[in-house]
């Protein structure tokens, strides 16, 4: 069985019961190994020695479930605030077409439904209830949903019942052809993750040099330049240089210098450049300054003059002992710089006319769609604590005075 | 600086492990704990001597909380402070001598026994009244002069922050007169009130500490390695007014150090502390002419004296802790001498006796 | 200045490792020049342990980072020359020059051994990339010799220890690594800057053991930074006494203990709580060490002597020769100077801390 085959598994609808029953045995075993490790005396586990043994008592491994743990808390709290506050707003505006209201026989006809509508979609009901439904809608695991009440029966639609994996609910009726949010984003997710990863390298490639170098001629000429440009962007809002890269890259295309065309195509890396290129002026500038800020902060350090005083050359100082000790805060800079790029790109995304996860939520925001905002939320923020987790984790293997007890 | 030790003390004394195992008879603690105001009979540890107890600690067990464990590091202090001298507290970095200072200032909390002031308990809970008023009594000089003042505020302000504090000043006029009464006492000069920390040198930075402690005319002063960031030339005008203000003023000092030749000019007597124990203690003077327990040799030993042929030729002793054997004969803290204190079992007591 | 001159030749059957002449450095500090050494000579003989003492700012740290050239960015040689193996070390500019002198042939100790390693790496890997550079060792024959030199150095089970992190060890262990790493190229000359300081005593007296009994093994010149005047009496064969960038007195350890000469070496001695009387207030040096944001006139130390003259306020006192290896630089040795008596103290040390040391019997007669 390969992957392919694998994943046909999980997503096709036949062998639905099979795939629950295996899903919710993972999810058991999972959660009996972390109570029985986490609660279970240390000791009990301790006594025999072996390799299952000595992987689940690694301080590494004890961390990383610690870390974990309380990254789901921060998913969990993310997810708990938008819900609530975007239920606060008037949402029969979006879901309930008032092109009906004409069309139906009375007014508690369309109030019947709307109401299911909003039933349909999970809200206007009691919200601890909708929240935990909402909940158990995206835990990651085969389920069947119903997505649509029949207004007259108030009962789930024959056709209602749907099968996800995951469930975020349908866009507003209006825009029903683009099929259910989760798989929208799915969809979308990839466009945005090209680009921005292209954004991520441009960055790290052009700003830790930068700041190496900025740290190694200290105020001399080209420190003085990258301050500049580190000022000039902090000084200028994003907007305008976005515009301005805008322009730039459309004179381009249109004066036939295919450079960095504007047309975004999935398939041509060449047409990711200009995006990711708008995006990572300023990123760079961060890392500049940050890489810097830490390579003086290791340069000034006794052991930097105790290598200078073994008579290590330079550059052996620099790259051995100065950079590499410089580069173990930055990892954590690593994640910022690539969601920022990831998700702090809903301008750029509009601009570029790009079908990505930045614009998807623009839009939404723009129809006020409740549930494509609260999908790009949950996304989000599972990602960003992901890439914190792995930064986080990255950084305690790199550096052995973390300790992983706290 | 005793800012953030009420709420530290209150939390972990619920977990508080109290050890009893007392060879000196103290009184029931439980009793302590509900009612603190008390006058308690604290018996001197030395039947010797007539001086009057200041601060006594009593099977003072001190240690952190990490991941819910007691890391215990003074497992059970017993010490006498005498009013109006000078105690040094020697030991190496680790050996808890700082901590014994905080616990005394109640910035770490004790994990079990009892610390009196005045035959009163001041360690555990203390009604909030109370505990202003050890704040007032009990001062301290920090090691490093240029970490503990403030940077941004100026001499005055430094100086006269506990006469704000606790309104101990009429009025303005009564407060500038005291500010630079205190500022002249260390030797600095009024004009010196408007300038900043960072304008003197390491010195004169811990001359202001001084003052700003010494302005609240406290009872006790806890000095915490106050010379050990000093150049030699300075650490002798910081020492002079450590004395001047215990001549001159009764002033009881906690001297913490490290360094013996330091302590001996300082103190009236000596606590030796190794590993949380102190294991001698005797005047100054006994503690050089007569040092019994092995640490204290192996530290005598190592301070250098500026003396080139004394320096070269000294045989110095090295302390392994292992010499003693405490697996079936335990070791007790004996007055073995009149206010001659020493960390031995029986078999070394009698040893020591022969030396003596 | 002719008056620092000093005839080389004095102890003519030893040979000179390094020779400072007439050294000036500069510092450029907010537009201002801080002339912070000033016109400093200095032989350093092969083998011995030279130890320079002063206050913090009187330059004993500058004046020994100009022999490997790790002077701070804004520092520079104004004038002078320091010889040392038939180079003038005041001439090499680029850290590129410094290659073959730095850790190969002068090998610098600092004072923090918490913050000399590099906190990233193995304490092996920071040995073997030493002498892989300077003895072209492969990994394998750096890292059996890394394991040799933490067993020369006493630090147990070496084998397993080329592994840890630095983080692991206590102050007294990375010293030990931070010297292992020192003697990794068997340097010519060893700079401990206050190598001690930081630590604690009984650690202090091990590390110094450790530090004489691998000069006598090596064979290495040892030029000792402190200000703790009882670590120089346990280490050094001479002492030069540094104030306001310049060496005022200079001389084998006994003539600085027993027979001192400056105003200034007097009141360091004098202010040394070991000597104090019970219940005697100590002796200290008034006022603060000299600013060099003005241009010092005459004796830098003047304004805070006691003993001062007229003359010393206008013009510098140029160096006296008192014997063939004592000299200092005070007017008060000058034939036309009134007669002064060193303080009681200072004359009476050696009885006075005899009378301390708890096993005197086994010091010989220290009447001098």
């Amino acid at each position: 069985m390969n992957f392919k085959d694998l994943s046909s598994f999980f997503m096709s609808e036949k062998n639905y019961q099979t795939q629950i029953i295996i899903s919710y045995v993972v999810i058991a075993l999972i959660a009996l190994a972390i109570i029985f490790i986490v609660l279970v005396n240390k000791n009990v586990i301790m006594k025999k020695n072996n390799a299952f043994r000595r992987f689940i008592t690694h301080p590494l491994f004890y961390y990383s479930l610690k870390r974990i743990g309380s990254a789901l808390i921060s998913v969990f709290l993310a997810l708990a605030i938008t819900f609530f506050l975007l239920r606060m707003q008037d949402l029969e505006a979006t879901y309930c077409d008032s092109g009906l209201k004409s069309k139906l026989p009375s007014i508690e006809a369309w109030n019947n439904y709307c109401a299911s509508v909003k039933r349909s979609l999970g809200f206007g009901g009691n919200p601890i209830v909708e929240f935990l439904q909402y909940l158990y809608n995206i835990i990651p695991i085969p389920k069947k949903i119903c997505t649509s009440i029949n207004p007259t029966t108030a009962q789930c639609a024959e056709e209602g019942w749907g099968f996800y994996l995951m469930y975020l609910g349908y866009p507003a009726a209006s825009d029903n052809s683009s099929g259910d949010i989760a798989s929208t984003i799915f969809a979308r997710l990839p466009n945005s993750f090209r680009w921005g990863a292209l954004a991520t390298i441009i960055q790290i490639v052009i700003g830790y040099p930068l700041g190496v170098l900025m740290a190694k001629y200290q105020d001399k000429f080209i420190d003085k330049l990258g301050k500049g440009y580190i000022i000039l962007v902090d000084a200028i809002p994003g907007l305008l240089y976005y515009y301005i890269f805008f322009t730039l890259f459309t004179q381009l295309t249109y004066n036939h210098i295919n450079l960095f065309p504007i047309n975004f195509d999935p398939n041509n890396v060449q047409t990711w450049l200009a995006p990711a290129i708008t995006s990572a002026f300023a990123g760079v500038a961060g890392i500049a300054y940050w890489v810097r800020r830490y390579m003086l902060n290791e340069i000034n350090s006794d052991y930097v003059k105790f290598a200078r005083a073994k008579g290590l050359s330079e550059n052996k100082i620099m790259f051995k002992h100065v950079l590499r000790n410089a580069i173990v805060p930055l990892s954590r800079s690593l994640s910022t710089a690539f969601i920022s790029c990831l998700f702090g790109s809903f301008f750029i995304e509009s601009m570029y006319s790009i079908e990505g996860f930045g614009s998807y939520l623009t839009v939404a925001v723009q129809k006020k769609e409740f549930m494509i905002v609260q999908g790009v939320v949950v996304f989000s923020a599972i990602i960003s604590v992901i890439s914190y987790l792995i930064a986080d984790i990255a950084m305690a293997i790199a550096d052995p005075r973390i300790s992983f007890s706290d | 600086m005793i800012k953030h030790d009420e709420v530290l003390n209150e939390n972990i004394d619920n977990k508080k492990t109290v050890e009893f195992n007392v060879n000196i008879p103290i009184d029931n603690l439980k009793k302590d704990n509900q009612k603190s105001s008390e006058e308690h009979d604290i018996i001197p540890m030395s039947k010797n001597s007539d001086k009057k107890v200041l601060v006594a600690f009593r099977d003072v067990k001190i240690g952190f909380y990490n991941h819910n464990q007691l890391a215990v590091i003074v497992p059970k202090l017993n010490l006498d402070i005498y009013e109006g001298e000078v105690l040094g507290l020697v030991g190496e970095s680790g050996s808890g001598k700082t901590t014994i200072g905080r616990a005394l200032l109640r910035i770490i909390p004790t994990q079990g026994g009892t610390i009196y002031y005045r035959n009163k308990r001041i360690s555990g809970k203390l009604p909030h009244g109370e505990k202003r008023e050890l704040k007032k009594k009990i001062q301290m000089i920090f090691q490093d002069p240029s970490a503990c003042l403030n940077d941004r505020s100026n001499v005055d302000y430094i100086i006269s922050e506990g006469l704000r504090a606790f309104h101990l000043y009429e009025n303005e006029q009564d407060r500038l007169h005291k500010v630079s009464n205190s500022i002249a006492e260390v030797g600095l000069r009024p004009e010196h009130l408007s300038r900043f920390p960072h304008e003197f040198s390491g010195g004169q930075r811990q001359r202001i500490g001084i003052a700003r402690s010494v302005i609240m005319n406290p009872e006790l002063i806890v000095a915490d390695e106050p010379i050990s960031a000093l150049d030699v030339s300075i650490r002798a005008q910081v020492l002079n007014l450590i004395r001047k203000f215990q001549q001159e003023k009764k002033m009881t000092f906690l001297f913490i150090a490290h360094d013996l030749s330091v302590v001996k000019y300082i103190s009236d007597r000596i606590a030796v502390i190794y590993h949380g124990k102190i294991v001698e203690l005797a005047s100054a003077k006994r503690l050089f002419e007569k040092p019994l327990h092995p640490y204290t040799k192996a530290l005598l030993t190592a301070v250098p004296i500026p003396d080139p042929r004394l320096e070269k030729n000294k045989k110095i002793e090295i302390y392994d802790g292992s010499c003693h054997d405490y697996s079936v004969d335990k070791p007790e803290f004996v007055e073995i001498e009149e206010n001659h204190f020493v960390l031995a079992n029986k078999k070394e007591l009698e040893e020591y006796r022969k030396l003596l | 200045m002719q008056e620092n001159d000093i005839n080389v030749k004095t102890e003519n059957e030893r040979e000179i490792e390094i020779s400072v002449k007439d050294l000036s450095v500069c510092f450029l500090s907010h537009g201002n020049k801080l002339h912070v050494i000033r016109n400093v000579s200095l032989d350093i003989y092969k083998g011995e342990t030279i130890a320079i003492v002063g206050e913090s700012g009187s330059g004993k740290s500058v004046f020994t980072k100009t022999f490997t050239g790790m002077l701070e960015s804004n520092g520079y040689i104004s004038s002078g020359t320091i010889m040392f193996q038939n180079e003038d070390l005041a001439k090499l500019k680029t850290s590129k020059d410094w290659l073959h002198i730095r850790g190969k042939k002068i090998a610098t100790i600092f004072q923090d051994p918490m913050t000399s390693l590099n906190p990233l790496l193995r304490i092996g890997s920071q040995i073997i990339e030493v002498l892989r550079l300077h003895r072209g060792m492969n990994k394998e024959e750096a890292e059996k010799e890394a394991i040799e030199l933490l067993r020369r150095v006493r630090i147990p089970e070496p084998e397993k220890r080329i592994h840890d992190f630095p983080f692991m060890y206590s102050g007294g262990m990375r010293q030990r690594v931070v010297i292992a790493i020192a003697l990794a190229c068997n340097p010519d000359v060893l700079i401990c800057d206050e190598p001690t300081t930081a630590l604690d005593v009984t650690v202090q007296t091990q590390i110094l053991e450790l530090i004489k009994d691998l000069q006598k093994e090596y064979n290495f010149t040892t030029i000792f930074i402190t200000h703790d005047l009882g670590v120089v009496a346990g280490i050094a064969d001479r002492v030069a006494v540094m104030y306001g960038g310049q060496i005022v007195e200079y001389g084998s350890v006994e003539d600085i203990f027993y027979r001192p000469a400056h105003p200034y070496t007097w009141a360091l001695l004098s202010s040394l709580p070991q000597l104090a009387d019970d219940g005697e207030a100590l002796s200290y040096i008034h006022g603060n060490p000299p600013s060099f944001n003005e241009e010092i006139v005459g004796d830098a130390f003047a304004p805070r002597n006691k003993y001062a003259l007229k003359i010393d306020y206008i013009q510098e006192p140029p160096m006296f020769k008192i014997s063939d290896s004592h000299y200092a630089k005070t007017w008060l040795l000058d034939k036309r100077a009134p007669k002064v008596e060193p303080p009681k103290i200072v004359q009476n040390l050696s009885k006075k801390l005899n009378s301390m040391v708890i096993d005197n019997k086994k010091v010989g007669d220290n009447s001098d």
